[in-house]
């Protein structure tokens, strides 16, 4: 077999598993296999839309639209799998000839960095490949793992300077806003450096205009057209006081809040209830958020190379009460809502989020769909579970 | 009374209100009586006086009974009946209707005087954010909870049924087939109205031309082009029943001798009823970011709230034009002054703008001028206040320092 050499014939085994193009649609049997892979010495590789029977691969399914499967993998196995495997895993696209095309995940655990962990709902899984199979990890092999992550030193020294800067403040103020005592959804995004943004009234247009950021002119959004920003000690706010309220630094960090009411809205009268979070405000607050980011980060944040962080959480959230899916459908009526109950405040356990420039300039949406899933996660709702809005494949929000 | 209103105004809803608050203050429950006559459950035609004859076991004497007809120009009968009914004190009365169906009938005519007649309007933006907030906080709260509030108010018009549904697409088809189907087609067909097709043709070209001054010749010509056929004095009675319908209003030109008051009656400017109309009429894709479409809801929201306030003030409204550049879109005339408000849709109006308002304000000999725009709140020059729309619709009294 050649580095994407086909594998029909094949068997399952220690460093091989075959998924079948069906489970693109619960991605989290393959955050399972990944998962379990990294927790493995060797690693190994999963092919999706290789259909096989009694572990024989004996079928190509060929997967529609490869490239858009791509960066859905890809983003849910950095966000479903505690520590995010940015440099562990790869997804890659092949063809099988005859137009048909498959996914290939190269799994190459970096042994200093686990045990890895599948979030799922509000749980981590420690799973670990033994032969074909996987199994839960057990106590004594989770802790030996973290004797050995403690005596290795946790990621690389590149990794650790950043945790110690723009990582680390970023926990940090996360930190400090919950002990604010508000109960409100809290996002910030930051680039690693500091931009050192001169001009910041230049803004001022785009935080009354909603329009100019690719927001709606109806939107929840952070946009004002009838308040005057405010400008002053290195920062523009945008602010209501009653309603969202958005800052930004000369650094580049931007940060959101919305007060936890806001997110409420009854419009359907008594089917919603008095704590019930709308899903159209927890959508589009946060991507009306990261839509400006990309506006303003396209002019200021220069191509070196540096991450985006963003983190998200919502303070003094418990008992409050989320239904799944678009509230224009049936199962939003009929569904099973959750009430947040895990804890006070709703943190993202896979947070900060790490974002290349590409992702947050091209694809703000994107990013704001990765951190929803996890915020849906944390109600115990998967992906499908999302409105419909959000597109699935492109992970872009469309309100009508 | 008689409830009168353009369709979806929230007629039915503000019965069932009426009831609801009876029954909380304690009315016996046996004497209330409510009737749709447009349910589709009414297999025959029924007579309000059917209705009224029906009395219930648990009616109380000691109580008048009161009827709540819906839609009642839907039942037989109904203004034979309608008529006598007011001469009776025994019980009393609260009727509705689609302004279509009774005015068409000529019956107002005969019955004004005899009843109580109140004309229900779209949702003002104060009310429409109550509603859209379902709770009873100050208008601040509810602007903070709900962003861009007034850009929702200006797409989903005062129409209280549509606030529950956000699909902008799917209010502008309904809005669309409601008005122009049922208001037009049907309840004037049911009143034998003839070329429903030109009506709804004209309906459609005044709303997306909301604002501007009613030129019969060229809508007769533009009529003919299309359909074959229309003279002057048809599209002029056209326009009066479009306007018997509420769908439009009429705002006429400021006169001052009785001459040019004639005269003037042939220069009325013609607007949407509810800026609503003018989103769902448009033929922009997203007719609020269209500098022309913007212009035109911002009238037509401002022209709504002012006739509440003009009727509150008893004053009259009329709009100034001398020539191209020197017009003000509304004058207020009430006993103590004369008011002049220009609306504009921009966020930042020019010099020449506001010196061009002042210069009419001279011709016109406004007191006070007002200019409405799309901004922040500002200070103002040359004799001209400025006016946030946001701040004016919220309270027009105050904001117009009356």
């Amino acid at each position: 077999m050649s580095a994407y050499g086909l594998p029909l014939g094949k068997t399952e085994s220690q460093k091989l598993e075959f998924k079948s193009k069906d489970v693109l649609q619960d991605l989290s049997h393959v955050g399972r296999e990944v998962t379990a892979m990294l927790n493995a010495r060797e690693g190994g590789v999963v092919w999706i839309g290789i259909a096989e029977e009694q572990g024989r691969a004996v079928r190509v399914e060929s997967i529609d639209d490869p490239q858009l499967q791509v960066g859905r993998l890809r983003d849910h196995l950095l966000d479903s799998i505690e520590p995010s495997p940015r440099e562990e895993v790869k997804v890659t696209q092949v063809s099988a000839g005859n137009d048909q095309q498959l996914l290939w995940i190269q799994v190459t655990p970096a042994l200093n960095r686990q045990p890895y962990a599948h979030l799922k709902g509000t749980g981590r899984h420690y799973l670990v490949r033994v032969a074909d199979r996987i199994r839960l990890m057990t106590r004594e092999e989770i802790r030996e793992k973290y004797k050995k992550y403690k005596a290795i030193g946790a990621g690389t020294s590149k990794q650790r300077v950043g945790l110690s800067s723009a990582r680390g403040k970023i926990y940090a103020k996360r930190e400090g806003a919950g002990k604010e005592g508000k109960a409100q959804l809290w996002l910030m995004i930051r680039p690693e450096s500091d931009l050192g943004i001169n001009r910041l009234e230049q803004f001022e247009e785009i935080l009354q205009d909603p329009i100019q950021t690719g927001n709606r002119i109806n939107g929840w959004n952070f946009a004002n057209p009838y308040e005057r920003p405010t400008l002053g000690n290195g920062k523009i706010i945008q602010e209501h006081p009653f309603g969202p309220r958005l800052e930004i630094r000369s650094s580049g960090e931007i940060t959101f809040t919305v007060p936890q009411k806001a997110l409420h809205h009854s419009p359907t009268g008594p089917l919603v209830s008095e704590k019930e979070i709308w899903p159209f405000c927890l959508l589009e607050y946060p991507t009306s958020v990261f839509r400006l980011a990309s506006t303003i980060y396209k002019q200021m944040l220069p191509d070196s190379g540096d991450p985006v962080w963003s983190d998200f959480a919502i303070f003094k959230v418990r008992g409050w009460l989320l239904r799944p899916y678009s509230p224009y459908s049936v199962g939003f009526e009929f569904g099973n809502s959750k009430t947040y109950e895990e804890a006070e405040d709703l943190i993202l356990v896979n947070a900060p989020f790490q974002f290349s420039r590409e992702e947050i300039i091209e694809t703000p949406d994107r990013c704001a769909f990765r951190i929803l899933c996890s915020a849906y996660a944390a109600f115990s709702f998967g992906v499908e579970m999302l409105p419909i809005e959000f597109d699935r494949g492109t992970g872009r929000l469309t309100m009508r | 009374m008689v409830l009168l209103g353009p369709r979806q105004v929230g007629k039915t809803t503000l019965l069932l209100q009426l009831i609801d608050s009876l029954l909380q203050d304690g009315f016996p429950s046996g004497n209330l009586t409510y009737f749709d006559f447009s349910d589709d459950r009414l297999t025959g035609s029924l007579s309000p006086r059917e209705v009224v004859q029906i009395v219930p076991t648990t009616c109380q004497k000691d109580h008048p009974r009161i009827f709540f007809f819906d839609e009642i120009s839907r039942s037989k009968h109904w203004d034979a009946w309608l008529k006598q009914a007011v001469d009776t004190t025994e019980h009393r009365y609260l009727v509705t209707d689609s302004a279509a169906s009774l005015l068409r009938e000529g019956t107002v005519e005969s019955g004004l005087g005899r009843w109580d007649e109140h004309h229900v309007e779209g949702l003002s933006f104060t009310e429409f954010l109550r509603l859209m907030s379902g709770e009873d906080k100050p208008v601040q709260e509810i602007l903070g909870k709900i962003p861009n509030a007034l850009a929702r108010y200006l797409i989903l018009g005062g129409f209280p049924e549509h606030l529950a549904n956000p699909v902008t697409s799917e209010i502008r088809r309904r809005l669309r087939s409601d008005i122009a189907d049922r208001a037009i087609l049907r309840d004037l067909a049911r009143r034998k109205v003839r070329d429903l097709e030109r009506i709804r043709e004209l309906f459609v070209c005044l709303v997306q031309d909301s604002g501007a001054i009613l030129d019969v010749r060229a809508r007769a010509e533009a009529l003919k082009a299309d359909t074959g056929g229309a003279d002057p004095r048809s599209v002029r009675s056209w326009v009066r029943i479009l306007e018997e319908t509420q769908l439009l209003f009429h705002l006429p030109r400021l006169a001052g001798s009785p001459m040019a008051k004639l005269k003037s009656s042939s220069r009325l400017k013609v607007y949407a009823s509810d800026h609503g109309l003018i989103f769902a009429f448009s033929a922009s894709a997203d007719p609020l970011l269209k500098p022309r479409d913007r212009g035109r809801i911002f009238e037509a929201v401002v022209f709504r709230h002012l006739r509440a306030l003009a009727q509150d003030a008893d004053g009259s409204l009329a709009y100034f034009r001398r020539d191209e550049d020197h017009e003000i879109d509304f004058i207020l005339d009430s006993r103590r002054e004369r008011i002049g408000i220009e609306v504009t849709a921009s966020r930042d109006p020019d010099a020449r703008k506001v010196g061009r308002l002042r210069h009419a304000g001279q011709l016109c000999k406004a007191d006070r001028l007002f200019l409405i725009h799309d901004g922040f709140e500002r200070k103002g020059e040359q004799g001209i206040e400025f006016v946030s729309i946001q701040k004016f619709l919220l309270t027009p009294m105050e904001s117009l320092k009356l």
